[in-house]
């Protein structure tokens, strides 16, 4: 693996339905989670950091300046991985050519894992020859997330990997990300909706409102399952804590 | 009568295939591009479809005779005019027929989406290779129609071909001149032949094309 890369962001722009206007700096490993209501720019500002959007501002990775008032360097040429929230399998090619499809642009001297760790890792071998047609939701996502991986991405950026899958198929690749999460120090921004897949995947959690970014580094936050609650949840979970009984401690004060 | 088929042969083999180089960037621009002037470009590119064919066949007449600024630029070549040519009538053809082979080619790179080019873009590839190895693969219908169009329009165009090519029998004379020809000197027995076996070759284009189109379709869904 390559050395971390630390990731600075300052994003500025109007979109559709909001304003961007974020800053944010997470190390250089392990995984970020970036959480918020939807429609608060996650995925905006992930497309913002891949170059397939634009807003104004500056982005560097380690030493590499991605974008600045002067620069904006094309996607192709940043070597960030891609995971969308559909998998985006490319549909006139099979898995292996899918995957082959990463490896053979990927730079030969950039240190990533191999095609043989990657279908060891995410369990494709048996998939390989089989056409994007034939698999299973579940399955598509696993080969997108290793079409990523051997890309050799110095940042892989994750839009709500799971979202699109059922709870059979969320759970089939929930160990699979765990399994990558322990093995690569790739930095990883992962967005979710999902506390649990925060508590069990982010090393840390960026919360995200309306364009704007709140920068949380206590990991303990990630582990906090009220965390990615919205007030009417907590609300919700509060009197029906009431309601079977439980009352706060004596010395409590609101 | 040979020499007839043979050069229309020709003519719209070699119009179906250098349109087929030329539309697919231009398509390809078309279908990506944002901005008003892109349909302007759009506009001008269908302009034959509506033009009488007389109309473009004179403009390109005027263009590649021996006094247009054009034809200035062969001169030092040797070239004069390519006005009555079989070269000649080859560019009056593929200016004739450039929308058949635009259209379905936008249309067909249109309905690849963003997602599978985003997707190749943060695979490393350029946008260049992005256009080779996802958009044409993926646009592949689009160019078997857009073929077949081009081909099945260049045997049926008649005004553009008489204009241009005059109608010189074994370098410009096509198969639906023939026909006008046949006419006028009351030879409706050879007449009768030759339309025939135009008409039957449209209907089987078209009907090729729609089967084509149906199992398009019944795959997609």
């Amino acid at each position: 693996m390559s050395a971390p890369h630390e990731v600075r962001l300052k994003l500025a722009g109007r979109f559709g339905g909001f304003d961007l206007d974020s800053e944010a700096a997470f190390p250089g490993s392990g995984v970020t989670a970036l959480v918020g209501p939807s429609g608060a720019g996650k995925t905006t500002l992930l497309r913002c950091l891949a170059g397939l959007a634009r807003a104004e501002g500056t982005v560097t990775v380690g030493e590499t300046v991605w974008q600045d008032a002067k620069r904006f360097v094309a996607p192709h040429r940043r070597g960030v991985g891609y995971v969308f929230q559909e998998p985006s399998l490319l549909p006139h090619l099979s898995v292996r050519q899918n995957l082959g499809y990463a490896a053979r642009r990927a730079p030969a001297d950039a240190e990533g894992p191999s095609l043989d760790e990657v279908v060891e890792m995410l369990g494709l071998a048996d998939l390989l020859p089989r056409g994007i047609q034939a698999l299973s939701g579940g399955e598509r996502q696993r080969v997108a997330i290793g079409r990523a991986l051997l890309s050799k991405p110095v940042l892989l950026l994750m839009d709500e990997p799971l979202s699109s899958l059922d709870a059979a198929s969320k759970a089939e690749v929930m160990p699979y990300l765990e399994e990558l999460h322990r093995r690569l120090r790739l930095p990883v921004l992962y967005v979710s909706h999902d506390a649990g897949e925060v508590a069990r995947l982010a090393d840390r959690v960026i919360r995200m409102a309306n364009g704007r970014l709140d920068a949380d580094e206590a990991p303990a936050v990630a582990r906090d399952p009220l965390a990615l609650m919205s007030e009417a949840q907590i609300r919700g979970l509060a009197h029906a804590a009431l309601a079977v009984g439980l009352r706060p401690p004596p010395d409590w004060e609101p | 009568m040979a020499e007839v088929v043979w050069t229309t042969v020709a003519l719209a083999t070699l119009t179906t295939l250098i349109l087929l180089v030329i539309a697919a960037p231009l398509a390809w621009w078309l279908a990506r591009g944002k901005s008003w002037w892109t349909e302007a470009v759009a506009a001008l590119v269908s302009l034959p479809i509506v033009l009488p064919p007389t109309v473009l066949g004179f403009y390109v007449l005027i263009a590649l005779g021996p006094n247009s600024p054009l034809m200035a630029l062969l001169h030092p070549f040797g070239v004069r005019t390519l006005a009555f040519t079989f070269s000649g009538l080859l560019i009056g053809s593929v200016i004739y027929s450039l929308p058949f082979a635009v259209q379905p080619l936008r249309n067909a790179f249109q309905s690849i989406g963003a997602r599978p080019l985003e997707a190749a873009a943060t695979l490393r590839a350029s946008p260049f290779d992005a256009f080779v190895s996802v958009g044409l693969p993926l646009a592949r219908r689009g160019f078997v129609t857009a073929a077949v169009l081009v081909f099945a329009h260049t045997v049926g165009e008649f005004g553009v071909v008489l204009m241009i090519g005059g109608g010189i029998p074994g370098k410009t004379e096509v198969v639906s001149i023939r026909i006008y020809q046949l006419v006028e000197a009351l030879q409706f027995g050879e007449a009768h032949k030759l339309a025939a076996a135009l008409t039957a070759f449209a209907f089987v284009v078209l009907f090729a094309l729609l089967l084509l189109d149906r199992r398009a379709t019944a795959e997609r869904s």
